[in-house]
């Protein structure tokens, strides 16, 4: 009986007719289904079974028809009761559903964009309710909230976001140094790394390494307390989500990020110093006297005025992102890939349209 | 010709520190329904996966199929795995395939065959669990709960196996649901000879479906017996489980219910 036993399937000619042998299995399908058209040919042939299972079932059926007049005769009562239960059922299978035509599709997706910008909006004003609410009200803050924020989103992104900056400092210095250097033009070496860092790839990085680190957790963890129901357990209890689990986080982020920037801008001044002084001969004691004769600070504070902007933007694309996740744990990933691509989109989309009107500051 | 389907003999299993059986012996026959209980943190479920051959055990041996499991080459372990279905606590199908695709991936896998007898065959299984075949072309998350259960159901069953393991099959379902799960297990059992290990909390089912069940206590099986010399032993460990209302009123559901019918 059991199906380690089974038996291969055969057409074996005697002198008293055919016999057809085997245990119909699903381990056989495959043999019994080269066999099929042999089968077919032979309505009078005796059958010896030692197994059926459904599959085998389904497979007999499919070769000798429904009506149990056409079966090859020797078929055990069990196994003609089983043929019968399943002759009788309904197997018509169901239309595919139609799959939406491309431009359709297309269509459907670009809507569904200008929804979700909608909704981020929509998120925007709902955050700065909640700040005039605490405002008049600052009891509700949650210190301890803040200041887990600051721990880890700032103090934990401090190791990472230095090395990285370092790297890319060094990386533009080495690049431009080579050309600078068939100009003889090497002490500009100073202004190529401190105008690049301080304007645009120390905000740009910090934010978008925050992004990626912490705007990604914001949304796995509200999306994840979503689906266990603790967001109505919170309301249920008269504690506002929004209070709890976004301002802090939000205020955490606005003073971290651009501490974290002022970071990011110092480290990729240190990989540019040292770069300019093993490729072009440029000593850390010149560079940073260069740095300060010519460099204009309002450089410095081109950068930094952007960190708050996309602190705001991170706090609100992955707090936003948690909380409209459907129920269901595969939401969870889905919506924190998405926070931290829409995240580190609009960061740089942000930060085009502040060079704009900020183009001629310190130059 | 009843011979034992599942033999277990000293079985330990540990997580870290924590002892969760030791020593545990536990024999199933051959076409029997058997219901596996005890309190919470008794190590049902443990037993139930460490059976399925999913989770490493310390001691002891497992013998499925009047086979050793503890030497098997890989492809053995693959026919032994084709010869038991299991279906989990949270139906675990696949939520990116449709649920006629969960239920060909088995036989994909295993056996090459043409792509329209595969689709046939997972038909055969949707109506062989009284799954409507509207369901064929649904997602798990498009099923309520009661469908989620026959649909994990006819995945363990996709390759036909002779023993089926169940965790929690009628956990979260309405009694109506619950009730009809009963009878499906029940009719599978009758038309397709299949052995039940089902993990259950539910006293109703444990009547109503079970032959024999195994109370888990103590890091062993403290008891294997018919439910009705099981609900009236006199085990400090035993009683406890079976001597409350709840289970007062199970038994007298489902003794007026043999009675009547």
């Amino acid at each position: 009986m059991t199906q380690a036993a089974t038996q291969a399937p055969q057409i074996i000619t005697q002198a008293d007719g055919v016999l057809i042998q085997g245990s119909w299995t699903t381990v056989q399908l495959k043999d019994w289904l080269k066999l099929q058209p042999q089968l077919q040919t032979q309505p009078s042939a005796r059958i010896q079974a030692d197994a059926m299972d459904t599959n085998g079932a389904w497979l007999f059926l499919s070769t000798f028809g429904r009506q149990p007049a056409n079966w090859p005769s020797g078929l055990t009562r069990k196994q003609q009761d089983l043929l019968s239960q399943i002759a009788q059922l309904d197997l018509s299978l169901p239309a595919p559903q139609p799959a939406l035509n491309p431009i359709a599709d297309l269509g459907r997706r670009m809507v569904r964009e200008v929804y979700s910008g909608a909704k981020l909006l929509n998120f925007l004003g709902q955050l700065f309710v909640a700040i005039v609410q605490m405002a008049k009200d600052p009891r509700h803050f949650k210190p301890k909230l803040f200041l887990d924020t600051l721990q880890r989103d700032g103090l934990h992104a401090v190791p990472i976001i230095a090395l990285l900056s370092f790297l890319l400092g060094a990386v533009v210095a080495y690049q431009g140094g080579v050309q600078l250097s068939t100009y003889g033009a090497n002490i500009f070496i100073v202004e190529l790394v401190a105008l690049t860092h301080l304007r645009e790839l120390g905000p740009l990085i910090a934010a978008i390494l925050v992004a990626g680190r912490s705007g990604s957790a914001y949304a796995a963890q509200i999306a994840t307390m979503k689906m266990n129901q603790e967001l109505l357990a919170l309301r249920s209890l008269g504690q506002d989500p929004f209070t709890l689990l976004v301002l802090p986080k939000l205020f955490g982020l606005l003073l971290v990020l651009p501490l974290l920037t002022v970071l990011a801008d110092l480290a990729g001044l240190a990989g540019g110093m040292l770069v300019a002084s093993m490729q072009l001969d440029i000593t850390p004691m010149v560079f940073w006297q260069r740095l300060a004769e010519v460099v204009n600070p309002a450089h410095f504070w081109v950068g930094l005025i952007k960190a708050p902007v996309f602190a705001l933007i991170i706090v609100n694309v992955g707090c936003m992102q948690g909380f409209q996740a459907p129920g269901g744990a595969e939401a969870v990933g889905q919506r924190t890939t998405r926070s931290v691509v829409q995240a580190i989109f609009l960061v740089i989309l942000v930060d085009a349209l502040f060079s704009i009107p900020l183009s001629h500051v310190g130059w | 010709m009843t011979q034992p389907i599942i033999e277990i003999s000293g079985l330990t299993t540990r997580f870290g520190e924590q002892t969760i059986h030791e020593g545990l012996d536990l024999q199933v026959m051959q076409g029997e329904r058997l219901g596996l209980v005890g309190g919470s943190g008794s190590g049902k479920s443990v037993l139930l996966n460490t059976l399925a051959l999913l989770m490493p055990y310390r001691r002891g041996q497992i013998r499925l199929f009047a086979q050793a499991t503890d030497r098997l080459s890989h492809k053995g372990l693959i026919r032994l795995r084709c010869r038991m279905g299991v279906m989990f606590q949270q139906g675990a199908l696949f939520s990116s395939l449709t649920l006629l695709e969960n239920i060909q991936m088995p036989l994909r896998t295993h056996f090459s065959l043409p792509a329209p007898l595969l689709k046939e065959l997972a038909m055969l299984k949707i109506a062989l669990v009284g799954l409507p075949s509207s369901a064929a072309y649904k997602y798990p998350q498009e099923l309520s709960g009661g469908m989620l259960k026959r649909a994990a159901v006819a995945r363990a069953l996709a390759l036909d196996p002779q023993l089926l393991l169940l965790d929690e099959p009628t956990a979260g379902l309405d009694p109506a649901s619950a009730s009809a799960f009963d009878e499906l297990l029940l009719d599978l059992h009758d038309r397709l000879q299949l052995t039940l290990v089902l993990v259950t909390h539910d006293l109703d089912a444990l009547w109503r479906v079970t032959d024999q069940v195994a109370f888990l206590a103590e890091k062993k099986v403290l008891c294997k017996a018919p439910m009705a010399v099981l609900s009236a032993s006199e085990h400090p460990a035993i009683q406890p489980y079976f001597a409350n209302q709840r289970a007062t009123q199970a038994q007298q559901r489902q003794t007026r219910g043999s009675s009547s019918s």
